[in-house]
This record gives structure tokens, sequence and C-alpha cells, in this order.
């Protein structure tokens, strides 16, 4: 039998303990203090039974039995919490223990500090967030302004083809949109090819045609080309109903017409063929209002007139409307087409206007539009030579309403020289 | 997932990590704040019980407990003799073998139950057992030798006490019970040895919880062990109370024997549902943020309500969600943090309350010395005993509660009267109704007290003779108050006298006054010897604390004494003066001055007064929790204090602070507040809190009325204006405000949708140029179709029978360069061309499609371009005339499925006005077939880049018409299948001519 005598040295114990229990718990400071009936004996660290307050609590530790907390300030450390425990199967002593003393409402508010820079650091990030998004949002809009800017240049390939790695339904809606634009203003050219500009000279007869287009194309039909035998034919005619159905319509009657002037035509059967092939079998879907004249090299005029605004004859003697009671093409059936046929004498002038043209003199009625221009060609002759008609048709074309104008405007003067 | 993903996703990742892990520790940190408050509340409830526990945890208590269960358990039965017979077979199942019950009714003749302590059994009814202490007598009853004046040292009814004894140690417990409409005293004895305290444990341990609902389990050493380290938290104070908890519950442990016994209390759902709360907002704002980062490719915020509505759902919506989520976490945090100190605050007042009851106490005390000096000092010594009686009249009968006022000459002469003492609490309780009368009597008795027969005639009398505070008065002044043949009395006024004279002789000797040397002897010597008192110590110590009032301990009682000397101590005649008060009517007018004050709060607290005096009453200026006394009771170092949270008598949840009171340790003065002050005060914390949380959810309601106000509605009008756009009869909406761009987009869309309406018009007029129906003719079947890619296009083709000759037919087929509206142009020119150009006789094809050219290329200057193949053909034979312009080759298609070409190579049409233009004669096989097409059909995209081609075209079609009897629909349905699609980047049209 073995026996293992150890001799236990109280205050090698205790520091022992007191050091384990340092090394467990790094912010505290542990003590002991020995007590007797006539009071504390001894401590562990000496310097416990220095502090006046240290000693008092242990001595109402021992005599109350039980474990107090003290709010203590120890010198030269501050405010430090203070626990007494009667150690009872220690034998007499005292474990003191102190922790440093941080009142919990300092601790929230150093960790409400910590959130409120959180708070803070979080609501820069959601600015961030918002800065980047509407920087996005920016060069988003950006793009859309730029696009409407190409839009207004007519730049519609750049658009078409610039390069997009995602783009939102309006952004697509509005490549779709100049799609449709663009193949509509790409037929613009095709479309001026139909209608005559310019000037033409057969005998003794000289046309001068303006001719200014719609935005969505447009239904002005303006024809002007020689004939056998020194003559000319002059077509000049709207087509109702929306500008590109016109327009293709348009297109038909052109090479209807290029096709019949192998011979000398009839301007009247001219109409009536337009009529046959056109408009006879499509109901009143689209009328064709045309003015066709075939002038020869005595200076008479074949007109036929279906439902066209009336040609305004500018002569010595003032200005007069050849008035019709003829309907447009489309209108009725058989169609009401009136034909006449007058002597123009040198230096007369005989003026065709569209609707479009019209409305510059009343944009509230073509009818006094017509009439107004009546008037102005009678009161001003001189105003309405070639060079001050091609000034004033520039000018028109200058102002600002003529871009947004949605209507063809046209206007033909045919001039009997001497 | 892509590099690309990754590297964003990772991006996504450390910028989310930060707020993540601060959300995260602001989640714990909140719901530790929280649990921490919630934990305070419930472990001070949970306390209350414990400390029930602790005050009935001794094993005295545990007695006491098994034997009243008993008791209730077996008081039903019929005979006494029966009921002694189970109540010791029930005290043999609860762990207690070999009882000894002795029994016996007030005034039995014969007892049979009492064995050998019938007379002891009669003394026990009476209402003090003080009368036992001069008791010689041992009774022998065999199996104990009992010497009957330890009873006096018991007289605790119920209580079981510890009886040392020299042959065994025993437990022994006295009371009253009653059986068979009578009232019987009993003695109960048994060995200590004889007790298993594991059964008593056990019984203990079923009758607690029943009254505890709280206490929940016990556990032993190595399962506690287990269990505590299951714990989040765990902390066990010296005094074996142990507080912990977990995610679920909070518990209060107990040593008790070897075992722990656990309490527990839940944490409240709320607190639950808050955590999982934050969670799931954390954990979905978490998911929300990556996806948005991993996602961010497809959310580049264009002007879009779809990727807007996106984008700020995956980027606004987690900036400004994780903030908010933050604010709520701080404001919680913030919230329950001073949750916990106001209640911790409110703990303090209490605390701070109570001391302010000690310096109360102490004034009293110190007001009362004062009073009493300066009464004293207007008197003159006196030598005669009528004058020491009317001094007595007037000073003991209620002037300060004086009980005892004992005034001696210098000799040792008593001269005051020897009265019985005057009792405030008896005076007090002598006007309550009978019931409390007779209650307050038991009270005493139980508790060991002795009430004096003066007393005793005051409160035992019936309801009837309800006494008025004068008659009262003048009753305790009246004869009844005369102590006769108290054998103490004599022995007390010897010990006096004795300390009178000693007293006065020291006085008179500190004066330098010459004492005769017999006059220091006295018979305070002989009594002081016998009380085991030392003479001189005790002289000493009356003569330091002379003009004092000062607390004496003797045994469990306390009393307070004022001694003086009256005169001049040089003088010839001077009085030695004690003032005396027991303990409990020391301090009675303070505390019911103190519990009136309390009684006028309004702010629900109150105050407790608990008197540890036998006679002393508790106050209390509203009603306690059922068990507080015990756990006051309890208290028994001075200083000592508990605290708890406790329901109330009246069912209200209060804050309790108990302490010992250090300044009059007969006293434990309690103060309590209601819990509900606590949540007062919390409530206006939490209003400020949710006044924030409310001006933030303001603050970003309107941040997303902005929002949606000024970006989401215009760009969802703009969104429903693009709609309609591409819909044929649907008519642009009417959009709100438009301003800036919005206004040109509107704009925009307005005359796009003019020129979509419009083409839709141009796309039915074009429609209407081809031929809709098949054309049968002789062994001639021609059919066609033709798939724009926009609205309108530039192929086309037809075929009628010639004006001139029914028997053929002219068939063409064309495309103009380009497609869209300006490419419908010359389809227009040209369709309508041919019908014109065949009424010109004997023209061939090559002739016609010259004539046509010739008109056609002045107009189009080269703006656009056409290919053309015409096509005269016999119905009747089959022999044709081809003719054709830069036209994809015509694929003859043989009975067996072989197929060759007619191929025209020409410039096209609008190249040149002068042109030549090939032809050929021909005819087409019975039963053959010949397909124009254009070249929509042999360019068109393969999804793997590649072009169906013309040769591949032609098998495909000569397999069709081999194979199908819808060929035509076949081809379109295969173009869909092989390209995937039927948007195709160009107008295809085919026209299938077959001949029998």
């Amino acid at each position: 039998m073995r026996v293992l005598v150890a001799l236990l040295d109280p205050d090698r114990l205790f520091r022992n303990y007191l050091a384990e229990l340092s090394q467990k718990k790094m912010n505290m400071r542990f003590g002991v203090v020995e007590m007797t009936e006539s009071g504390p004996k001894s401590s562990m660290p000496d310097q416990l039974l220095l502090n006046t307050d240290l000693l008092m609590l242990s001595e109402e530790v021992w005599r109350l039995k039980c474990t107090i907390d003290r709010l203590i300030d120890l010198p030269g450390r501050g405010k430090y919490l203070v626990t007494g425990i009667l150690a009872r199967h220690m034998g007499d002593v005292i474990l003191v223990g102190a922790t440093p003393f941080r009142p919990i409402s300092e601790r929230n508010h150093r960790t409400l500090s910590f959130f409120i820079l959180f708070v803070v650091f979080s609501f820069c990030s959601a600015i961030l967030s918002a800065l980047f998004i509407s920087g996005n949002l920016g060069s988003s809009i950006k793009r859309v302004a730029k696009a409407l800017e190409r839009i207004r240049n007519h730049e519609f390939v750049a658009i078409l083809h610039a390069e997009s790695s995602s783009e939102g339904r309006i952004y697509s809606g509005i490549r779709k949109a100049v799609h449709t634009l663009a193949e509509i203003y790409n037929a613009q050219p095709l479309r001026k090819k139909l209608v005559f500009e310019g000037t033409i000279t057969a005998g003794c007869f000289a046309l001068e045609s303006y001719f200014h287009p719609g935005k969505f194309l447009g239904g002005d039909y303006v024809e002007a080309m020689p004939l056998a035998e020194n003559r000319l034919l002059f077509c000049i005619g709207e087509i109702s109903g929306k500008p590109i159905p016109a327009t293709l319509l348009i297109a038909r009657m052109k090479m209807c017409i290029s096709l019949s002037t192998a011979g000398v035509p009839d301007s009247r059967q001219l109409l009536l063929d337009l009529n046959d092939y056109f408009v006879r079998d499509k109901g009143s879907a689209q009328q064709i209002s045309i003015t066709c004249v075939v002038t020869d090299e005595s200076g008479n005029l074949d007109i036929a007139c279906a439902g066209h605004y009336a040609a305004i004859l500018l002569s010595g003697y003032g200005a007069v409307c050849l008035q019709d009671d003829s309907a447009p093409l489309g209108s009725v059936q058989p169609p009401n087409i009136f034909r006449r046929n007058i002597l123009m004498e040198a230096g007369t002038s005989l003026f065709f206007a569209t609707s479009g043209c019209l409305k510059l003199f009343d944009q509230m009625s073509s009818e006094n539009g017509l009439e107004k221009f009546r008037a102005e060609l009678a009161a001003g002759p001189e105003n309405w030579c070639s060079e001050k008609l091609k000034y004033f048709w520039n000018s028109t074309e200058r102002d600002d309403d003529a871009e947004a104008s949605d209507a063809d405007r046209s206007m033909a003067v045919l001039r009997r020289s001497a | 997932m892509n590099w690309n993903k990754g590297i964003r996703l990772l991006t996504g990742f450390l910028i989310w990590l930060p707020f993540a892990v601060l959300i995260w520790g602001g989640i714990v940190q909140g719901s530790q704040m929280r649990r921490t408050f919630e934990r305070e509340v419930l472990s001070e409830m949970l306390r209350f019980e414990v400390e029930k526990l602790q005050r009935i945890k001794s094993r005295e208590s545990s007695l006491s407990l098994v034997w009243q269960t008993t008791i209730k358990s077996v008081e039903s039965v019929g005979s006494v003799a029966d009921w002694r017979k189970k109540a010791l077979l029930s005290l043999e199942e609860h762990g207690i073998s070999r009882p000894y019950l002795f029994l016996s009714a007030q005034n039995e003749e014969n007892p049979a139950l009492s064995g050998k302590f019938g007379s002891l059994l009669q003394k026990l009814f009476s209402s003090s057992l003080i009368q036992l202490m001069d008791e010689k007598e041992t009774i022998d009853a065999g199996f104990i030798e009992l010497p009957v004046h330890l009873l006096y040292t018991m007289p605790r009814r119920y209580q079981f006490y510890s009886l040392p004894l020299p042959r065994n140690d025993w437990w022994m417990c006295q009371g009253l019970m009653t059986a068979e409409n009578r009232q019987y005293a009993y003695l109960l004895f048994f060995e200590k040895q004889h007790v298993d305290w594991h059964k008593i444990f056990e019984a203990f341990f079923c009758r607690v919880q029943k009254e505890l609902p709280s206490l929940w389990t016990k556990l032993s050493a190595a399962e506690s062990v287990a269990w505590q380290t299951d714990l989040s938290y765990w902390n066990i104070g010296p005094d074996g109370i142990g507080t912990g908890h977990d995610s679920r519950f909070v518990y209060q442990a107990v040593n008790f024997e070897d075992k722990l016994l656990v309490f527990r209390s839940a944490f409240s759902n709320f607190v639950l549902i808050w955590e999982r709360i934050a969670l799931l907002a954390f954990v979905l704002l978490s998911f929300v943020w990556l996806v948005s980062f991993y996602r961010s490719e497809t959310t580049a915020f264009e002007i879009d309500s779809k990727s807007l509505r996106e984008g700020l759902w995956l980027f606004l919506g987690p900036a400004i969600g994780l903030p908010l989520l933050g604010l709520v976490l701080v404001g919680n945090l913030e919230m329950f943090s001073e949750s916990s100190n106001i209640l911790h605050r409110k703990f303090a007042r209490l605390s701070q309350e109570l001391e302010n009851m000690e310096t109360e106490f102490r004034e009293y005390t110190s007001v009362k010395e004062q009073e009493i000096t300066e009464f004293l000092s207007t008197r003159q010594p006196i030598t005669s005993k009528e004058a020491a009686r009317a001094w007595c009249e007037e000073a003991n009968c209620g002037k300060w509660n004086v009980g005892y006022l004992h005034i001696f000459s210098a000799t040792g002469e008593k001269l005051s009267p020897t009265w019985f003492q005057y009792r405030p609490s008896y005076a007090y309780v002598a006007a309550m109704p009978e019931h409390l009368r007779h209650w307050f009597l038991r009270r005493v008795n139980n508790r060991g007290g002795k009430v004096e027969q003066v007393y005793q005639t005051l409160l035992q009398r019936s309801s009837r003779e309800q006494l008025t505070t004068s008659e009262l008065e003048e009753y305790l002044r009246g004869p009844d108050r005369e102590r006769i043949g108290d054998p103490n009395d004599a022995a007390i006024d010897k010990f006096m006298s004795g300390l009178a004279v000693q007293t006065c002789n020291r006085v008179r000797a500190n004066c330098e006054v010459i004492l005769s040397q017999g006059e220091k002897q006295g018979v305070m010597s002989v009594m002081a010897a016998a009380a085991g008192v030392d003479e001189e110590a005790y002289v000493n110590e009356t003569v330091a604390d002379l003009g004092k009032i000062v607390r004496i301990a003797t045994g469990n009682e306390k009393f307070y004494n004022f001694a003086c000397i009256l005169g001049d101590p040089t003088a010839d005649i001077i009085n030695f003066v004690l003032l005396h008060w027991r303990s409990g009517h020391f301090s009675f007018s303070l505390v019911r001055s103190l519990i009136d004050k309390a009684r006028t709060a309004t702010d629900g607290s109150a105050t407790y007064i608990f008197n540890r005096d036998s006679e002393g009453l508790d106050f209390a200026s509203r009603a306690a929790p059922k068990d507080m006394v015990a756990i006051a009771g309890g208290l028994e170092a001075t200083g000592e204090w508990c605290r708890f949270i406790a329901k109330s008598e009246e069912g209200i949840w209060n804050l309790y602070w108990l302490k010992s009171s250090e300044s009059l340790d007969h006293l434990i003065i309690a103060r309590s507040l209601p819990l509900s002050e606590v949540y007062n005060e919390c409530g206006r914390v939490a209003r400020s809190y949710y006044s924030a949380v409310v001006l933030g959810l303001v603050w970003i309601s309107l941040g997303i009325y902005i929002l949606r106000r000024f970006l989401l509605h215009p760009v969802y009008d703009l969104e429903s204006a693009i709609e309609p756009l591409f819909k044929v009869g649907r008519s642009l909406p009417v959009i709100r405000d438009p301003v800036g761009e919005v206004l040109a987009l509107t704009t925009l869309f307005g005359q796009v949708k003019e020129g979509l309406d419009q083409l839709s018009l141009a796309q039915a007029l074009q429609e209407n140029l081809f031929p809709s129906n098949r054309l049968e003719r002789g062994r001639l079947r021609i059919e066609g179709k033709s798939v724009m890619m926009e609205q309108v296009g530039g192929d086309f083709f037809d075929f009628f029978p010639d004006p001139f000759d029914e028997d053929f037919v002219y068939v063409f087929i064309g495309d103009v360069t380009g497609h869209g509206l300006a490419a419908a142009i010359v389809v227009a020119m040209i369709s309508s061309a041919i019908p014109i150009v065949v009424k010109n006789p004997g023209k061939t094809p090559d002739q016609l499609i010259r004539i046509i050219n010739e008109h056609l290329t002045p107009i189009l200057k080269r703006l656009r371009m056409s290919s053309i193949m015409l096509m005269r053909i016999d119905t009747r034979t089959g022999e044709f005339s081809l003719s054709g312009a830069a036209h994809p080759r015509l694929v003859h298609v043989m009975p067996d499925g072989s197929f060759d070409f007619f191929e025209m190579n020409a410039f096209p049409l609008g190249a040149n006005v002068k042109m030549k233009l090939p032809s050929m004669q021909s005819k087409v096989g019975d039963n053959s077939a010949v397909v124009f097409y254009t070249d929509g059909w042999a360019e068109a995209m393969l999804p793997d880049g590649e072009m169906i081609g013309y040769d591949g075209f032609a098998q495909m079609v000569s397999a069709a018409i081999k194979n199908e009897t819808k060929p035509i629909d076949f081809l379109y349905d295969k173009l869909e299948m092989l390209t995937g699609t039927t948007a195709w980047s160009d107008d295809v049209t085919i026209v299938l001519l077959e001949f029998d």
C-alpha cells in the first residue's frame, strides 16, 4: 500500500488557484482574504487589505455570509465592480474578484455608436447604390435622348445598327419605331421620283412644278412628260386616304400613265383608264382627284378634270378659277370627268395646286385657300413669276410648319410663252 | 456559371460580407439584449419560487411538509385511533419508520393514546409553554427519556425539532389537531436513523412541485452536469443557486440534498418570432443582394418598368432594406438594453427606498432618545412610590410605547409599580374583529410567545364587547394591569435593584463621590451569576449607555432599553430609571406611520414590514404574495436581502426587494413596485423606437412614391404606348404628364403608330395585287404564296390568262432589291404594268419585260432594281415561252422527282433602259411541275449559319411536290422547322405550276 502524503502550503495553493483563475478570466483580477473572528488576517495580494473599501467589503461578506457586489473606485485603476464571495469550502477565506466597471448603458452606447456607424455606412451604400442606379438610368435616358436626336436627324441606320448587349422594352420599342420610320423614310427618295419636280418645256409651254413631300409620303401626284408632236402631258392630282397606300397607288398610276404615252393620249380617256384600272372595282377606299392636261403647239390645252381643285388662269384680265362640277375618280361610277379645251394666249399662266399647297393660304379650308390664292394672283401677278414663285416655295419649305406637315404640297404652273 | 458571372457574384459577396457581418452581429446582439431583459424578468420571477424553496428546504421543513401532507390526507377518517393508525402508516410510506405518535384530548380522563405523556399533552393545550421552563420532570417512555423542560425551548407548534438526547437523536413535533370534533394535542417522535431521506425527498418534491408550477425537474449530480453543458449560459452562485438559459427556457436551479432542483420558465413567443423574422429578413435580403449581383447583366437598368422594378428590387431593395433592418436592430437593441436598465433602475429604486427606511429607523431611535432625554430633564428625583406611580401613570401607558418603566432609588429600592408590560401591538389587535384577535393569539402561541392575562382577557372577549379607543385605554390603565404573583417579578426586581445600585454607585464614583465598600455588593451579583451574565461587564455597559437607547438580545428575545440617572449624581437623591421595550413594540408606531405613508402612494408601490418578534405584527400597505412571510423569515443575517418578481394576492406582478433591517434588526423591510411600471417605461422607449421606425418607413414610402410617380409611371406609360404600337386597330393611350424625353417619345410613338397603321393598309393593298386563289386551266394548275419580311415587301407574283387567247396563261414572279415600303412601291409599279403591257398583242415575254423596263428605269433611276421571270404557257400542251432577268432559275420537277433548271441570265429591271433579255421556248413535261421562287428560300439561314442553298431548295421542293398533297404549305412549314423561326430575313415567295 502506498500512501501519498502531500504537505500543502495554503498560501501556495491559493496563489496557484488565483493564477489559474486569472488565466481563465483575463479581464478580471482576483484576490483572497483570509478571515478570522477578529477580522481579516492576511490577503493575497497584500494590497487588498490596504484598500479600505475592499477591507470593508471582505468584512461585510464575512459578517453576512453571502456574496456582495460593490462598485469600488480603486486608486489609479478606476471604477471596478468587485464581488466578494465567501468560499465556504476553502476555509475562512473570502474570494475577491474585480472587473473593470462598464455600465450597461456605456457598453450599449458604444454598441450604439458602432451601429450608428453601420447605419451611416449603410445609408452611404444606399446613396451609392442610388447613384449607381441613377447613373445607369441617366446613361439609359441619354441613350434614348440620343436615339430621339438621331430620329430627328433621320440617322436611322446608326440606331438600327447600334450594338446593344441589353435593351429595355422602351428602347426596343424605339428600335422598332426607328425600323418603321426608316422603312418610310427610305421610301422617300423613290417616292419623290414618282412626282415630277422642276421645269419642262414643250412647244410654247413651259411647266414649273414644285413639290414638298409630307412626313409619311403623301398623296400628291404630279406628272409631266413630253409627247410626240411637241406636246406635253401634264397631270396633277391627289389620292385620298392615308399617304402610304396613296403612294402605292401613285406608283401604279404613274406606271399606267407612262405606259399610256406611246401615242398622243386623250386626256379624258386617260382618266377613264385610271378609273378602270385602279378605282372602279375598289369601292370608295381611295379616290383620285386629278387633272390631266395635254398641250399642243398652238397653245391649246386639252384638260380633263376629275374632282381636282380648279386651275387658276392668270392672264392680263386677271385671275380666274376654272371651276367645274367633276368628281374624283372612285367617288362615282361611271366617273364624272369634266373636259374642256382652252386656248392659252401668250403670257398667260395656268396655276395648279393641291390641297396641301392651298392650306398655305388658308389652313382651315382648301377651298378658301384656293380663293385666297386666286386673290393673291389677281392682286400681284408680277409676284408669281418663276423667280418669285421659286423664292416663295423655298420660303415655305424653310418654314417650321412645313417640316412637321404630314401632307404633301404641290404646285405647278403652266406658262404660255410667246 | 461562366467566369464573368462568377466574378460578379464574388464582388457581390465581398460587398455583402461586411453588411452581413454587421447585421448578423445586430441580430445576435439585439436578440441577446432582448433575451437578457426577458431573462432578467423571468429569472427574478423564478427567484421568488427559489426563495420559497430555500426557506422550506431544511430537513425540519421537509419533515413538516410531509407531516402536514399526512395530516391533510388522513383527516377525514372516523375515529381518532384509526386516524393515528393511518397517520403512522402514511409516515412509514413516506420514509419515516417506527414513528411514535401520542394523542390526548383536552381534559380527557383516561387517554388511551397518550402513553406516558398524558400530563404533558394536557400542558400542550396551554397558550404558552413558558411554564415548562421550570419543570424538572423527565418522562421515561421506554423508548425515550424526555426532559419536560426541553419543550420550553421548542415552543412552535407543528415544527419539527431535533432532540439531541444521550441515547439517540430524535425528531420531535408537537401540536394540536382535530378529530371526532374534538381537539387533540399530539406528540410525534421518531429516531433520526429511522428516516429514509430519499423517500422524504421524493414526497417533498411531489408536494412542492404541485405548489410551484415552474419547478421543472430534479437532477442527480451526473445528470445536472450533462444538462448544464447543453445550456448556452450557466452560472451558479456560492449560495448554491444557479441561473441559466438556453434558446427556449430560463432556468433557476437550487441544490437540494444531493440533487439539483430546476425551475424553468419559457421565453415569450415574441422573442422567438422576432428572431426568426429578423433571420428571415436577413436571409432574404442577402439572397436578393447576391442574386442581384449574379443577375446584374440582365438588369442593366434600361428604361423599362420591368427591369427598373427588378433593378430597384434587386439593388435598391437591399440597399434600403438592409439599413432599415439595421435601424430596426439598433432600435431593438437600444430598446431592450434600456428596458434592462429600467428594470435595474427600478430594483435600485427599491433598494434605495429600503435604505431610506433604514435612515428613518435610525432617526426614529435618535429622536425618541432625544424626546425621552428632554422629558427626563424636566423631572426631579423622587423618593416615594406614590410619586413614582403618578409618573408611571403619565409615562408608562402609551407614551413612546414604553413596555416597562422601572424607577429605583440609589439604594436599590423599587419605586415604580409592577404592571403588565404595555404592548401596543396587542392594543392595536384588540380593536380588530374577533377572528383576527383569535388568529393573533394563535400566532403568538404557535410562535412560542406568552400572552399575559390582561391581554388574554382583552383579546378573548366576544365580538359584542367591542371596545372604543378610550375604553381600551381606560382598561389598560385599570386595575387589571397590576401584576401580582408572578414568580419572575421578584427575581427581576432584585436584578434590577442590584443594577440600579451598581450603576448609581458607578456614576457617583465617576463624580468622585466616596462610596462605602458595602454598597458595592448587591443582590445583582447573585442574579447575574445565575443568569450567566458578567456583572462587571453588564454594569459597565449600562453606565456607558446611559442616556441612550440600546438593543439587547437574550436568546431569541430582543429588547430595547433606555437607562439614565435622574438627578444630579452629586446630590443625595438620585433615581435609576430604565425604560424597556420589546423590540416589536419599540418600532410599532414607526412601522404604522411608514405603512400609512406607503398606503398613500399612487404609483402602486408598497411597503412591507415583517416582525421577527413573536408578538410583533407584520404590516403591509398592499396585499403581499402568499409566501412572502416565509421568505422574509428566511433572511436571518442582518443586512441580508433578496429580490424577486412575484404576483401579489391582488394578481399584480410586482418587483420585490426584501432586506433584513440593519438598524432595527428585528424587522425585515420590503418594498415593491408594479412590474407594469417597468413595462410602462419600456413602452415609452418602445414608442420612440417605433416612431423612428415609422419615420423611416414614411421616408422610404416617400422615396418609393417619388420613384413610382416620376420614374415608374412614366416608364409604364411609355410601355403602354409601345404595346399597341405594333398591333393593328389599337389606339395609343393618353400619357400622363408627358414632358421632356417622354413627350418626344410620345410624339414619336404617335407618328410611328400612324405609319404602322398606314403600312397595314399598304399591306392589304399589296396583298390584293397577288392572286389569292389557284388557277386551273386546261392541264395546268397554278398557285402561289408570298410571306413578307415586313408588312409590305419586294416580292411579287401573279398569274392570269392571256387577254387575247385564254388557252395561254401568263405567270410571273419578281423580287425588288431591298425590302419594305420602297420595294413595295416598285412592286406596285411592276405588278401593275404587266397586266397592261400584255394587252399589246403578239409580244413575247422578253418584249414585254423590255417595255416595262423602258418605262420603269427612268422612274427608278437605279434606286431600286428588280428581278423578274415571265412565262407564257400553253395550258393544253405545256409549251411555254420564258424570259427573265436576274431571277433565280426555275426548278423543273419531273414526275420521278428528278429536276432540272430553267435559267435566265440578264441584268435586272431598272439597271439599263436598253437591255438584252434572254428567252427560251420549251415544254413542261407531263405530270411535271415548274417552281417559281424568290431568293428568300435559298438564302434562308439555318441555325448553324449555313443557307439552304438553291440546290438544297430544289431537292426540298422536288420531294415536296412528289410526296405532299399540299406542297406549298409543306414547304413553308419545313422552312420554319429548318430555320426555327418565321421571322425570316427576306421575303419568301413561291409559285407552283403543275402540268398534268
